[in-house]
């Protein structure tokens, strides 16, 4: 299934049922509006992020290589 | 209670006993618990058992640290052998947990007393920590997830709690109770035994009453750990030797821009008044901005989403009606959508990370400053902040000026401030370059020594020399 903003709720509903996620307490129609939310913030990066490629993103580091500051 | 650093000099000194300390903390603890629910397994026996073999160590001339003799509290998220761990969940039963956490078995070795488990947000995910109350006003939030450590802290139950940081749950309630919390560089203090909310974020540190406390505990939590494979192996320095150096010739940044806009005007007033402060101080204070912050919201939700996701997949397949309504949702999230928004977040992680790195160098920073909060806690009733004419989210507001460091790694210390017309705390946050975490403390405790927030104490606290002094 592609995301998207305009995925229906009944495609969201299908998609619940494929992962197990089909229970009462979980609405499709909050679901999809909620992923719609997800994916607008997701596509708000594209500013930041290059449309394909660009850094790898795994094995995150949080030093800086090559820097001693002492 | 005293602090950490009272503490260890009144123990060394023959003054006082950990018996004596462990039992006032128990007895403010069944004192104040009712108001303020900062506890949610209180351990006198344990407690008890851990003062008597501290106090034996000390009588045997044992030094096992700074932390020894000294009455802590572990967020309910951390494993100690013989208590559950139900990070504030109904999902969780009450399974006592087979292990301690490494953290805790450093606590253990450094002669800490633990006198019980902290309140969480539930499942570490949120700002709120029901039924928490803040100290200084018992209708307002504690902040979270790490409420009941900042509660516990601020009224001066115990000089130090564990707290745990995926976008800022150390120092959201440092910032709200008006303690000090430092989230150290990702991988310094091990997560092995911690629940997760999202692997690549989590960060485990102390709340304290001073930076002394601070330095104190995390020489004591940091280090490698086989368990956990992204702890550093980096040799942990002697963070409590030069906090007293000042900040003389430093270079500061003090960041503007998103996401430190909006904030309350007292907020913005304090944190004007507190750079104003440290460059009276002798550091030079530079004024930057970080563009690629904007983004920040996009990036930290980008990847807490489907990281609890996997965490939890078997809770929200299982049990899905036990779980809150904002948290279920964002599970459910975390499963439902394709992996490349989670990558795409990572990268925009990456280049978060990079935009910082630029700033220290371009600028040649020491550290960089922001208000930890844009505001002061909300009524435990309100969902919403306003600035002005606009209005966000709370849990939104709360997170996207800690939530870069928790994207980039880097170490960043919260201390008081000072008040707003309503008497209740502002934080004032440093950030440093990957592990120098030295140079944010020493920041912090110079800013400490000359801000003249400290000796206040809130309307509910142990009786005693008072929490933040």
């Amino acid at each position: 299934m592609a995301d998207g903003a305009g995925r229906s709720v009944e495609l969201v509903a299908a998609r619940l049922r494929d992962l197990g996620l089909d229970h009462p307490s979980i609405d499709p129609a909050e679901t999809a509006a909620d992923l719609a939310d997800r994916i607008a913030a997701s596509a708000s990066l594209d500013a930041l992020v290059a449309a394909a490629g660009g850094p790898d993103p795994t094995a995150f580091d949080p030093s800086w290589p090559g820097e001693t500051r002492d | 209670m005293t602090t950490i650093g009272e503490a260890a000099r009144a123990l060394r000194s023959g003054s006082t006993t950990s018996r004596a300390l462990t039992e006032a903390s128990l007895a403010a603890a069944a004192a104040l618990n009712g108001d303020l629910s900062a506890f949610v397994i209180i351990d006198d026996d344990g407690a008890l058992e851990a003062a008597g073999a501290a106090d034996d160590a000390i009588a045997a001339g044992r030094d096992l640290g700074p932390l020894m003799g000294v009455p802590v509290g572990v967020k309910d998220i951390v494993d100690m052998a013989g208590l559950p761990s139900r990070c504030g969940s109904p999902a969780y039963d009450a399974t006592p947990a087979g292990s301690d956490a490494t953290l805790v078995r450093r606590l253990r070795a450094g002669g800490a007393v633990i006198v019980g488990k902290t309140a969480t947000h539930e499942l570490a995910c949120g700002v709120y920590t029901q039924p928490v109350s803040n100290p200084w006003d018992l209708s307002r939030i504690p902040g979270g997830s790490s409420g009941g450590s900042g509660a516990a802290v601020a009224a001066g139950i115990v000089p130090m709690g564990i707290g745990s940081d995926t976008g800022g749950s150390i120092r959201i309630p440092a910032s709200l109770c008006g303690t000090v919390g430092i989230k150290a560089t990702y991988g310094r203090v091990s997560r092995a035994g911690v629940a997760a909310l999202s692997w690549s974020l989590d960060h485990l540190g102390p709340l304290t009453a001073t930076v002394e406390g601070s330095a104190a505990a995390l020489e004591v939590l940091a280090g490698p750990d086989p368990l956990d494979p992204s702890a550093s192996s980096r040799p942990v320095p002697p963070y409590s030797r030069g906090l007293d150096r000042g900040v003389d010739g430093l270079r500061i940044g003090v960041l503007h821009g998103p996401p430190v806009e909006p904030m309350q005007a007292d907020v913005a007033e304090t944190f004007a008044a507190s750079a104003d402060l440290l460059g009276r101080q002798g550091a030079a204070m530079v004024g930057v901005e970080v563009p690629e912050l904007e983004h920040v919201m996009a990036a930290e939700f980008g990847i807490v989403c489907p990281e609890a996701a996997a965490y939890h997949r078997d809770l929200v397949r299982s049990r899905p009606d036990q779980i809150a309504p904002f948290i279920r949702t964002l599970l459910v999230a975390g499963l439902v959508m394709e992996p490349e928004h989670y990558f795409k977040a990572l990268q925009a992680r990456r280049a978060i990370a990079d935009a910082l790195r630029r700033v220290f160098d371009q600028n040649r920073l020491d550290a960089l400053l922001t208000p930890t909060l844009p505001a002061t806690a909300v009524p435990k009733d309100a969902d919403d902040l306003h600035f002005g004419t606009s209005t966000e989210p709370a849990g939104a507001a709360y997170v996207r000026t800690t939530a870069p460091f928790n994207l980039s790694g880097l170490p960043a210390l919260s201390v008081p401030a000072g008040f707003d017309r309503d008497g209740l705390p502002i934080g004032l946050q440093i950030a440093a370059a990957p592990f120098d975490e030295e140079t944010a403390l020493r920041i912090g405790a110079c800013f400490e020594s000359v801000a003249g927030v400290s000796g206040r104490r809130p309307p509910v606290s142990a009786p005693g020399p008072g929490a933040v002094d």
